[in-house]
């Protein structure tokens, strides 16, 4: 059959000539970010609260419509601070299904992360389901607004108010989306966002923790590091983020806007293009979500494909699909043997097999798109060859 | 009063200050900015500024060859480092770090990040590091590791410390900053203990804007690190692991760039070092009362030279305070050294039984910085000594007028 050659994995030249990846990966062009490097090295100022920093720490939160930004190292750093801040000793609900740093910055901050599952359908740590889920030594819930989705910030800000908790958010994958109306980064007593090179506004690395409350700002600033002399606060660290990040993000504020509509054009491509494939279903994070986390759910018993596979012959094919940077907390080490042997996450851990991050950052355009998207429907439709190639290989 | 000769010009008097822009006491070194960015281009070009890419993976050989050990592993900064290998180091346990009182205030908070309470130890009267018999004294159960650290001005006695770590079982690691490119007898530092961990801060001795790494001889211990500080997952994780708690504490390609081409320029920096320490060592000699802390290389060691420390002696007309006082009026952004003692200080937790250590308390009274660094020019020094001299001729009328001016 000659049609069999069209794809990768059945002998086929691969769709693309250099590899397509998951992740944003929003670069400005070379002169901007030179122009930028080069100021630093002229002013010499290159850590400790320099003019870059700050500026960032107030134009991250402008960007979104809100008032307080304290910048540190990464995202995990954040969460470790944001966390520590709250100044409370006890158990926090986290959402089984989550970024691994989001429940490790828990226990850095000596508190006990009590893992829930994640709703069957929407994925995320609902209000209903922390009710549910509430012990006397629950002191606060963390939520993840999984890929954009809203982690149900309503209900949860009613069940920590009823029951005098805090409430933080990992925003890593919210930025710029707005929910019921009020931008992400607006819940809660903080949220954290990333900076990673895979989020929406690049920074290499970098965090930016944001609250609407200015003595909790003020407390965040002074635990970012050991020096700033300052009322007491719980603890210190050296979670400074220093010129060169902020170099970087500085110039993707000035694109967010139009790098937030391309992933949005992305998505909708995506959504159109993957319609109707046996065995992928798209996950729909809401109109008002940024788009930037293009994610499928692979159903092997109705495609005919393992996820694995899909993998393999996206590859193939020079498209580097990859499980999303989400897990089953339950199964990382130092989770697991913490846990008693009966406790069980299904919804968790069918995520964790199941999920597919595909590309779906600055390269790829939307021709791209299309043809990700038809290389998937060609390799469902050619299940069998694919898992025939696949075994012969294997 | 009687007008004397100079003491008009001092700043803190309403003279004019020596320095319209600051002199401070960090490194600052600056590597050539079309060498930086022509190697950040080339992760630019690749499209990733972080996720091991080509400048952290070469800079972690780099710094293999450069500190002759086998494992480098870069992290976002040093606090980072240390935090994770206390953690790692304790197996599990909750108990106590042996520490110095007398070093810098993220120590406490480092231990406490890592689930455990730092135990305050005395400082050795001359190389002001842990002083080895007070440690044997303090080692007990609840002892889960000691984080010994080199000083600017000497290393320690590294040998003595290990000895008693090997001979206690508790693993030793050593926070090393301060002695980057310094050596214990005749090795430079980066193999010692289970391991040591190095800053890439620009106030340190390697301008990466911020940064840090570790280095040990340890395989199996660098590859939990590394394995740790990119979240701990499940992959490849042999069951010895399991205690380790992962973090985020990835390096990026913007600071390895950097750092790189730091550590090529190392060398020339610690020329430019020694000949400001050498300039300072002559003010003092001139000057009755202000002691140089001098650096111990002696016998085949080399020194960093990164900072000029003087401790304030009985014949000096001012106190330490004072004298921070008076140069900080100057333009010179300087402080005292390692004042309070960590114990003494609002750094150590609240309600923890605070110890008696005579030395480090003492010691935490005794010196203040001097401006070095990049920004320090020769003939700053020369400047800053002149003032220094106007205090010195002039000491009963400058105290009398300082303390004068303070309200009662």
């Amino acid at each position: 059959m000659i049609e069999k050659r069209d794809l990768a994995i059945l002998g086929s030249a691969p769709a693309f000539p250099r590899p397509l990846c998951v992740g944003q990966r929003q670069l400005p062009s070379w002169d901007r970010l030179e122009r930028a490097l080069r100021g630093i090295f002229e002013r010499r100022f290159f850590a400790n609260g320099g003019p870059l920093v700050r500026e960032l720490d107030a134009a991250f939160p402008r960007a979104i419509g809100l008032e307080h930004g304290v910048c540190v190292t990464n995202e995990t750093v954040g969460m470790m601070i944001a966390a520590k801040a709250l100044d409370r000793d006890g158990e926090v609900l986290v959402p089984a299904y989550v970024p691994p740093g989001t429940i490790q910055a828990l226990s850095w901050a000596g508190l006990v992360p009590v893992l829930c599952d994640v709703d069957a359908v929407r994925f995320v740590l609902t209000g209903e389901i922390a009710r549910r889920s509430l012990t006397p030594r629950t002191v606060a819930i963390v939520g993840l607004h999984l890929w954009g989705s809203a982690c149900d910030p309503e209900d949860l800000e009613s069940v920590v108010k009823r029951n005098g908790l805090s409430l933080l958010f990992d925003a890593s994958h919210a930025l710029g989306g707005t929910h019921a109306g009020r931008p992400f980064g607006a819940f809660g007593d903080a949220e954290v966002f990333s900076l990673h090179q895979s989020q929406v506004l690049n920074g290499a690395e970098g965090g930016c923790i944001v609250t609407k409350d200015a003595t909790f700002a003020s407390r965040l600033r002074t635990m970012r590091n050991f020096y700033v002399p300052a009322d007491p606060v719980p603890l210190r660290i050296n979670g400074k983020m220093a010129e060169a990040p902020p170099a970087l993000a500085l110039l993707g504020l000035e694109d967010l806007r139009a790098n937030l509509a391309s992933a949005r054009a992305r998505f909708d491509r995506y959504r159109e293009h993957l319609a109707g494939i046996s065995g992928i279903t798209l996950f729909e994070p809401g109109p008002a979500a940024n788009g930037a986390d293009v994610v499928v759910e692979i159903d092997e018993a109705a495609g005919g494909i393992s996820r694995e596979m899909l993998i393999v012959a996206l590859r193939a094919e020079n498209v580097v699909a990859a499980p999303p940077c989400v897990v089953a907390a339950h199964r990382i080490p130092y989770y697991a043997r913490r846990l008693s042997s009966e406790a069980a996450f299904p919804v968790a851990d069918r995520l964790e097999r199941s999920m597919l991050a595909l590309p779906n950052g600055q390269d790829v355009d939307s021709g791209a798109v299309e043809r990700i998207s038809s290389l998937i429907r060609t390799i469902i439709e050619r299940a069998d060859a694919v898992r025939s190639a696949l075994g012969s290989a294997g | 009063m009687t007008v004397t000769p100079g003491v008009d010009e001092l700043a803190i008097f309403g003279g004019q200050p020596l320095f319209e822009t600051p002199r401070p006491i960090g490194q600052l070194a600056m590597p050539d900015v079309d060498e930086y960015l022509a190697l950040v281009r080339r992760s630019y070009d690749a499209g990733s500024l972080t996720d091991g890419g080509e400048n952290v993976v070469a800079l972690e050989r780099e710094l293999e060859t450069y500190h002759g050990v086998r494992n480098c592993v870069s992290v976002a900064n040093a606090g980072l480092g240390l935090i994770m290998l206390i953690q790692l180091l304790a197996g599990g346990r909750r108990g106590e770090v042996l520490m110095p009182a007398f070093s810098y205030r993220g120590l406490p908070h480092i231990a406490r990040w890592a689930g455990q309470m730092p135990h305050f130890s005395e400082a050795d009267a001359l190389t002001h590091t842990l002083d080895v018999a007070y440690l044997a004294r303090e080692i007990d159960e609840r002892t889960t590791s000691i984080l010994a650290v080199c000083n600017f001005n000497s290393p320690g006695d590294v040998e003595g410390l290990c000895r008693l770590a090997a001979e206690r079982d508790i693993p030793i690691i050593f926070d090393s900053v301060d002695g980057l490119g310094s050596t214990y007898r005749g090795r430079r530092l980066g193999p010692y203990g289970r391991a040591e961990v190095f800053s890439t801060h620009a106030t340190k001795m390697l301008n990466g804007f911020e940064g840090g790494y570790i280095t040990t001889d340890d395989d199996d211990l660098a590859e939990q690190l590394r394995w740790q500080r990119d979240h701990a997952l499940a992959a490849g994780a042999p069951a010895r692991h399991r205690d380790v708690l992962g973090v985020n504490a990835r390096f990026n390609e913007l600071h390895a760039a950097m750092t790189r081409l730091s550590l090529v320029g190392i060398d020339a920096v610690i020329a430019r070092n020694k000949a400001r320490y050498e300039a300072y060592g002559a003010i003092c000699e001139r000057l009755s009362g202000l002691d140089l802390l001098k650096c111990t290389d002696t016998a085949g060691e080399s020194s960093n030279y990164r900072m000029v420390v003087v401790g304030v002696g009985p014949n000096w007309p001012l106190t330490r305070d004072e004298t921070v006082s008076v140069l900080r009026a100057e333009g010179a952004v300087i402080a005292a050294y390692w004042h309070p003692a960590l114990h003494l200080s609002t750094h150590a937790p609240a309600g923890m039984p605070i110890p008696r250590l005579p030395v480090a308390e003492a010691l935490a009274e005794r010196f203040l910085h001097l401006p070095v660094g990049e920004l320090v020019s020769l003939e700053d020094i020369e400047r800053i000594g002149e003032r220094l001299e106007i205090v010195a001729r002039n000491g009963r009328v400058v105290a009398e007028r300082l303390r004068k001016a303070v309200p009662a």
